[in-house]
């Protein structure tokens, strides 16, 4: 083998190694941040500022509790579990850029970044929770209404409503009502 | 060159080639002991009893009321039946701190055997929330001594964790007592979970 081939060789063999490491250094660099990124971390808004993110600006009308929530369909009311209230917020949502995925996933914020997601018991209302993104014209509001289901003792504490974004890894927009 | 000298470098090219392959191997043998000897376990056991609060990752885990039978009843039909014998253990998971909680694996075990959840049931519980469940396995009547239950939250990435060890009370002593118990015995299973806040 000439000097030019074994040095080729060589050359080719420190790639290999470098991209090997690389690719593990990638990996678990990927899954540190996400673990340190993912939970925690948020920006408070001003009461009313609207949050903008996935090419859409969302806004929180009300957030309101309540002990009875009202079936739409069944018109029966709906008590939520044992110490626990209904926290229900209204969110504007405005799609301003057609080619950006918009998922319209919230979470409710409370005390020592305490979140409660989108309760699962399901209680048939008038306004959608989610958006549906291929319906959704550029420009034009949609109103969506979200159920939490909070315990009572952490009502008074509550931070406002995160608007999650999986493409995001940092802190996450929260939703502060006005008043 | 002459011959005999190509013959040398050869030679000591192949000798070089040979030390590094038996250097790399022994690195890699050598790195492989060291993992082998100060791998920390990924996971701890915290044991308890029946209808003891087990804490584990910030959550708490009561094993309650445990029944046995041999067919499953969900609204008022018969959803499974079997030969062997069905343990039915109500279960209560609580999260007082301000993570959600999801116990997603649970198994009864013996000392020979593992028994898998039949239901495949998982408990999950919101910051604040406790939520009662009823894990159903079936196992057999001839191995149930000891039968114990390891419940613990599992995720895609693996990190250390703590499981649950719980005692069901069912001993060599009492086995019987259990196995004449469940024969013919219908079980109600709950189509869903029960949650309420801690107050």
């Amino acid at each position: 083998m000439s000097p030019v081939d074994q040095r080729r060789r060589a050359w080719l063999r420190a790639c290999c190694v470098i991209l090997a490491v690389l690719t593990y250094l990638n990996v678990w660099s990927t899954v540190a941040i996400q673990g340190l990124t993912d939970y925690g971390r948020y920006t408070q808004l001003d009461p009313g500022e609207p949050a903008r993110a996935m090419g859409a600006e969302f806004r929180l009308v009300s957030l309101v509790q309540t002990t009875q929530l009202v079936d739409s369909i069944t018109d029966q009311v709906e008590p939520p579990a044992d110490n626990a209230v209904w926290v229900v917020a209204r969110v504007d949502v405005v799609r301003q850029d057609p080619n950006e995925s918009l998922y319209c996933n919230f979470q409710l914020l409370g005390p020592n970044r305490r979140t409660w997601k989108e309760s699962s018991t399901y209680v048939s209302r008038t306004l959608e929770p989610r958006c549906t993104m291929a319906s959704m014209e550029v420009g034009r509001g949609y109103p969506l209404e979200i159920t939490f289901e909070v315990p009572e003792r952490y009502v008074g504490e509550l931070a406002g409503v995160v608007v999650e974004d999986s493409a995001v890894h940092g802190a996450r927009q929260v939703l502060v009502p006005l008043g | 060159m002459s011959t005999r000298e190509r013959t040398r470098r050869v030679t000591r090219v192949s000798r070089a080639r040979v030390m590094g392959v038996v250097a790399a191997l022994a690195c890699l043998a050598f790195s492989a002991i060291g993992i082998g000897v100060n791998e920390p376990p990924s996971f701890e056991y915290v044991t308890g009893t029946r209808n003891e609060p087990v804490s584990i990752d910030q959550a708490e885990v009561t094993a309650g009321e445990v029944q046995v039978g041999t067919r499953l009843v969900r609204n008022d039909q018969v959803a499974a039946e079997t030969s062997g014998m069905f343990v039915q253990v109500d279960v209560m998971l609580a999260v007082p701190g301000r993570q959600a909680v999801r116990l997603g694996n649970s198994y009864l075990v013996t000392q020979a055997r593992t028994y898998g959840n039949w239901s495949g049931t998982a408990l999950d519980a919101e910051p604040g929330f406790r939520q009662r469940q009823a894990l159903v396995f079936e196992v057999d009547p001839a191995q149930i001594d000891d039968l114990t239950l390891e419940i613990w939250s599992g995720s895609i990435v693996s990190t250390y964790h703590q499981r649950a060890r719980i005692h069901l009370g069912i001993t060599a002593d009492n086995a019987d007592q259990w196995r004449q118990a469940a024969r013919g015995r219908d079980l109600d299973v709950e189509s869903s979970p029960a949650a309420e806040a801690l107050p």
